[in-house]
């Protein structure tokens, strides 16, 4: 296992924490959850964060939590697709591939929910499931998912997780469609 | 706007300006007289705090009259800043370093469609080869290779397919021209240097140049030395040599040669079989029949003649 300081990983893949944190954003707006602050990236832990009010119901909490989850994944898929065929497939050199692939695995690399995230999606899935919120209920092995994503970053799952969204995917994808 | 009068010098004022000090409510000036007369350490943390008037934004200061406002993390707050909260906008570097690269990714899939296409008709060139089907697989793959100029891969496949085509279809001098194509993208690889040399042997025959076709099919024979066909191979090499000669070296070359392809065939090898009798039929009779022609005259597979 290579250890490198997170803050230099953040720093390298710096376009997946602002997209990151502009979906939790996004999903605040949606819901209409008041944001209090935003800081899309810094160098420093956490690399960037939303502060914003209790969300009222277990939904608002479940996708402010999840979000990035779910952008993060598309925005890699949209910017790999195009790039991989030639580079991948074709061998061919061309800057503006590398450059979308590099910008579609930083973005999928963060797309799982931070500790934090977890921690608040668990606190507000017990007080919702006392309540018998399904999804709140179904919640429960999500954030443990999370929990366990969060501790396989020290053995790069999270760059695992881009590289095969951005990479594996759209050739898997493409070859069922071939 | 709220206004409260202070329990010890009876002022009143806005609510926002008065405290709670120990319970009561009072302005300022006498807050700070309540709290300097108890020592320090003796006051409780929650001593004293502002009064916030709930018809006052706490964040623009707008005053709402005598209703009361709706609160945001405990506070007042008029609409308008409410709104700003929970429809909080992105900064306006965000929104066009966003726009610039969905433009880029979609700019990307614009230029990038032909790798797309390329690898979709690689795939099912692929999967029609497998199923046999040549024509439509060295078309597929010709047209992946149109689409894709720069991968050499893709090249060389589109030859190799053309190549395989063009054996089938009894073109070897075509099928050589695109092994070549093949050999010069993909490199030495020994299978495709094997129907190169197939090929290019299959269009000296044609071209009656039997030097090149002997030269061909030695060359054949040293890769495949364990093969019945390849030694064969030289053997009508060799026939044809003499056929066209009358030289009695070539006749032996050639026997020699059926011999011991027929030692490696076996007996049960109907390939080699058909091959040998087509050999023995040039040394008896010196006349060079295509594999077609031979067939034609012979539908059965053998010269009733060679039969003793």
């Amino acid at each position: 296992v290579i250890i490198i300081p997170g803050w230099l990983i953040s720093l390298a893949t710096f376009p997946g924490v602002i997209v990151h944190e502009a979906a939790h954003l996004f999903f605040c707006k949606v819901r209409r959850v008041a944001v209090f602050d935003v800081c899309y990236f810094r160098v420093g832990n956490p690399a960037g964060y939303v502060l914003h009010e209790r969300p009222d119901s277990f939904t608002s909490s479940f996708l402010i939590a999840v979000g990035p989850f779910l952008i993060n994944s598309l925005l890699c898929v949209l910017f790999c697709v195009p790039a991989f065929v030639p580079v991948k497939v074709f061998n061919v050199s061309d800057p503006a591939s590398y450059f979308l692939i590099w910008l579609g695995i930083s973005i999928g690399m963060h797309a799982f929910p931070s500790m934090q995230d977890a921690k608040v999606l668990w606190q507000e899935a017990k007080l919702a499931a006392g309540k018998l919120n399904p999804l709140a209920i179904l919640s429960f092995p999500l954030v443990i998912a999370i929990y366990a994503a969060n501790l396989g970053r020290i053995f790069w799952l999270d760059y695992l997780y881009g590289f095969a969204l951005g990479f594996l995917l759209p050739e898997m994808l493409l070859k069922q469609l071939a | 706007m709220r206004q409260v009068g202070c329990e010890q010098c009876g002022q009143v004022l806005p609510m926002n300006e008065m405290f709670i000090a120990l319970g009561r409510s009072l302005c300022e000036p006498c807050t700070e007289a309540e709290l300097t007369s108890h020592p320090e350490g003796e006051l409780p943390k929650d001593a004293v705090k502002r009064q916030v008037d709930p018809t006052v934004c706490a964040v623009c200061g707008e005053d709402n009259g005598d209703p009361e406002l709706r609160t945001l993390a405990g506070k007042p707050v008029c609409e308008n800043c409410e709104e700003s909260y929970r429809n909080r906008p992105y900064p306006r570097w965000l929104k066009i370093a966003f726009v610039t690269l969905v433009v880029l990714a979609v700019a990307s899939f614009a230029r990038n469609w032909r790798f797309l296409v390329a690898f979709v008709e690689e795939r099912q060139a692929q999967r029609a080869f497998k199923e046999g089907k040549f024509d439509r697989a060295s078309d597929l793959m010709s047209d992946a290779a149109a689409e894709a100029p720069e991968s050499k891969e893709i090249q060389g496949m589109a030859g190799f397919y053309s190549g395989i085509k063009f054996l089938v279809q009894e073109k070897p001098a075509e099928a050589a021209a695109a092994f070549r194509v093949a050999k010069d993208n993909l490199g030495p690889v020994p299978a495709f240097d094997q129907m190169l040399v197939q090929a290019e042997g299959a269009a000296a025959f044609d071209s009656k140049d039997y030097d090149k076709f002997l030269a061909k099919m030695q060359a054949m024979e040293r890769m495949r030395p364990g093969d019945a066909i390849a030694v064969a191979g030289v053997a009508s090499a060799y026939a044809c040599k003499y056929a066209v000669t009358g030289k009695e070296a070539f006749r032996k070359e050639a026997e020699q040669h059926i011999e011991r392809a027929a030692r490696i065939a076996g007996k049960a090898n109907k390939d080699f079989a058909e091959f040998e009798a087509r050999i023995r039929h040039r040394l008896r009779t010196r006349e060079i029949l295509s594999r077609q022609e031979y067939q034609r005259r012979f539908p059965s597979g053998t010269d009733s003649t060679s039969k003793p």
